[in-house]
């Protein structure tokens, strides 16, 4: 679809806008709806959904991937035997858990990374406030929990926090 | 800080989602700016204003009695 600058000129004076890269932007919104839905190839826009599923999509990808490297990491001790191999799937669900936080990063738009940036504030301070608890009651006696309890407590206190503050922006 | 959002959007027969499509963000981005939840940044009112072809105090007011009471 060729369009001459003179056509954008018209159409912008006809519609009474001052501007008419505005009406070149539409008109390449228009281009990508319209190459889509006859099967064309895709133009570099992103729309509301496609923001939205990937930002979904992410989120529970690097959730099973953090439960994967959790319940890897729990069973390395339980299975001599396939220690290396336990090991190795561990690590590489911990990976590919980081690769999915990262892409769930980067389909947020500004809305999304205030509420992000809030719910990691609140997953610091919880942790924050949890492990010197943790660590005063061990002076006191008690039984110390696993190196695991801190980044699953920060995880669960993030997520609460998404929910929170996913909530109030609504 | 007030909003025509609405108006406009209605002016020009535009759902939320078209709108979010045209600046680049999500569906909830737009509810919560119409709403008056979330103050959007600079940048993003400008690609809003913008988008209407217009100017960005012709969509977005600002209400000095709501200066502390803003959440973004």
């Amino acid at each position: 679809m060729e369009s001459s600058p003179y056509i954008f000129a018209l159409a912008a004076q006809e519609r009474g806008v001052r501007d008419y890269t505005i009406l070149l932007r539409d008109n390449m919104y228009a281009m990508h709806y319209t190459r889509t839905s006859f099967g064309g190839p895709a133009m570099h826009v992103q729309s509301p959904e496609n923001l939205t599923y990937r930002r979904r999509s992410s989120i529970w990808l690097f959730y099973g991937a953090a439960v994967v490297s959790a319940i890897a990491i729990s069973a390395v001790g339980k299975v001599p035997s396939l220690r290396v191999p336990v090991l190795a799937l561990a690590v590489l669900a911990a990976g590919a858990a980081i690769l999915f936080l990262l892409r769930f990063l980067h389909s947020n738009d500004e809305r999304e990374q205030q509420i992000n940036y809030r719910a990691l504030t609140f997953a610091f301070a919880g942790t924050l406030i949890f492990s010197l608890g943790i660590g005063f009651s061990q002076l006191v006696g008690f039984h110390p929990i696993s190196w695991l309890g801190i980044p699953a407590l920060m995880l669960v206190l993030w997520s609460i926090g998404l929910i929170l503050y996913s909530w109030r922006y609504r | 800080m007030k909003t025509r959002l609405r108006v406009l959007r209605a002016e020009m027969e535009w759902s939320q989602a078209e709108l979010a499509a045209r600046v680049g963000v999500a569906r909830g981005t737009i509810n919560a700016i119409e709403t008056g939840k979330y103050d959007p940044s600079l940048p993003l009112a400008f690609k809003i204003a913008r988008a209407f072809g217009k100017n960005v105090e012709e969509v977005f007011l600002y209400a000095e009695d709501q200066e502390h009471g803003s959440r973004a």
